[in-house]
């Protein structure tokens, strides 16, 4: 009985719940030319767990849809699009989340990597999401100072777990913790 | 209407009027750059902005000029390739040949290494603030000749200077301010020392405008980009300056292929120059990803 308790708390808090990215929206910054827009694409079509990438050039706007069972890193998309020259202007994930609701301040585990969903009204329901990343660096600085009040959690500007962050959750410290927006 | 006065002759009079006339169409054209959109991939300066890491360029450059010394048109090619090592350091190596200084035969003149490195990049989705540091290092077989100081084979000498890049919605304008060192043998020539100059501080202030497409759809859109560039220069060892106007037309092909056309024109000066006005014709090629291991 005390199991089963412990599975249903567990199950309540959304923790570890492991699920597949299956494609992201990035729209890049400072973007000003075909030129530019063309570094970016090449650059992230060099990352290993990249499938394809779609531009939208209007909208400096990557769609790209990921190889199934990769681990996705984001941080490695960032770092693609930094060394093309431009800034992460948002990175909205598409993730499949198995028919399971997302409380908000749970945790996930989403191919391969630690996500923590800031505490906001809104439950989402499972099935198809899209995430918004609001770490350090995957959104313009005054936009992620909004996101920076929803939650007390050091982690956020660390961008780690450990301290008293997430490890209520079963996450071992110092591992990388990204945080979504619902 | 003549507005000489009796202490002022008519030809100076007329030049002074040009030089006015220069003036308003440089602003002119200046208004016509901040009201459109922005690009800033200047023809006769660099941005902030490096070029994406990983990747190399190659720049063919030939810059045509009526001579006041030798009374025909010179020319000089210039051949760069440039290396983005990573999203902040590029570097640059080139090597010149022309006939500006041997008229009219060509001969092999300088070889140069710049690099450039951006301390600051402030993005947002319509806006960005940049700034880079440059250093250029010159030697060049050219015995010093002109007022005007010069690295891209004119002199030997040493050149650091500051880049700021600002883009706002529809304008790009790029300033940069260098000062120069020439490090040439006379300079330390006793006879020689004082009959040219070795210091100067440059700057220049660019727009771009973005003509064509008018929407983007895909990389094999041809741009066309028209660029409008102040550039000056004064010496600091003694008072001699000038102000050049330089616009230029830039195709760009398959987004990687650019072809630029400029027109370098001094809008007033006191300094001996081998030209008042020039032309300049590049291509430039990058290939991305080449320093890059291919994925797995």
């Amino acid at each position: 009985m005390r199991y089963i308790l412990l599975f249903l708390t567990l199950l309540s808090t959304g923790a570890s719940l492991t699920a597949q990215v299956t494609g992201a929206r990035l729209q890049a910054s400072g973007l000003t030319c075909a030129m530019c827009a063309r570094s970016v694409y090449k650059n992230l079509e060099t990352l290993p767990f990249v499938d394809s990438v779609d531009t939208d050039l209007e909208q400096s706007a990557f769609v790209l849809r990921f190889k199934k069972g990769s681990t996705i890193d984001p941080d490695l998309i960032r770092k693609r699009v930094e060394e093309a020259g431009f800034s992460v202007a948002s990175l909205h994930l598409r993730a499949m989340l198995d028919g399971r609701a997302l409380k908000p301040d749970g945790h996930l585990t989403l191919s391969g990597r630690h996500y923590h969903i800031l505490p906001q009204k809104e439950v989402l329901p499972g099935g198809e999401a899209s995430l918004l990343v609001v770490d350090k660096s995957f959104l313009p600085s005054r936009e992620m100072k909004r996101y920076a009040g929803l939650s007390t959690a050091t982690c956020f500007l660390t961008g780690q777990s450990g301290g008293k962050c997430c490890d209520d959750q079963g996450i071992p410290a110092h591992q990388r913790i990204y945080h979504l927006s619902l | 209407m003549q507005t000489a006065t009796p202490s002022r002759p008519p030809g100076q009079a007329l030049r002074a009027g040009r030089q006015r006339l220069r003036l308003w169409l440089a602003s002119a054209c200046f208004l016509l750059a901040l009201s459109t959109r922005a690009q800033e991939l200047y023809v006769f300066s660099e941005p902030a902005s490096n070029m994406p890491a990983k990747a190399v360029a190659l720049k063919a450059t030939g810059k045509f000029v009526n001579s006041i010394m030798s009374g025909r048109t010179d020319h000089r090619q210039k051949l760069y390739a440039s290396v983005g090592l990573d999203r902040k350091w590029m570097l640059r190596a080139g090597t010149t040949v022309s006939n500006m200084y041997s008229s009219p035969e060509s001969r092999w003149e300088s070889a140069s290494v710049y690099a450039k490195y951006r301390f600051l990049s402030r993005d947002g989705v319509h806006r960005h603030f940049r700034a880079a540091a440059f250093l250029e290092a010159s030697l060049s077989r050219n015995e010093p000749m002109f007022d005007e100081i010069s690295l891209e084979g004119d002199q030997s000498g040493v050149q650091a200077g500051l880049v700021l890049t600002q883009l706002v919605h529809k304008l790009a304008l790029s300033s940069t301010i260098g000062y120069t060192e020439v490090l040439q043998a006379k300079r330390w020539d006793k006879t020689h020392a004082a009959m040219h100059p070795y210091r100067s501080l440059s700057f220049s202030l660019s727009a771009g405008y973005l003509l064509l497409p008018v929407r983007y759809r895909s990389y094999r859109q041809t741009n066309l980009n028209l660029y409008v560039e102040m550039l000056g220069a004064r010496n600091t060892d003694r008072p001699q300056g000038y102000l050049d106007i330089a616009p230029a037309l830039q195709l760009i092909f398959n987004s990687n292929t650019k072809v630029n056309a400029g027109y370098r024109l001094a809008l007033g000066g006191d300094m001996y120059r081998m030209a008042q006005r020039s032309v300049l014709l590049s291509v430039e090629t990058t290939f991305l990803n080449v320093l890059r291991r291919k994925k797995a």
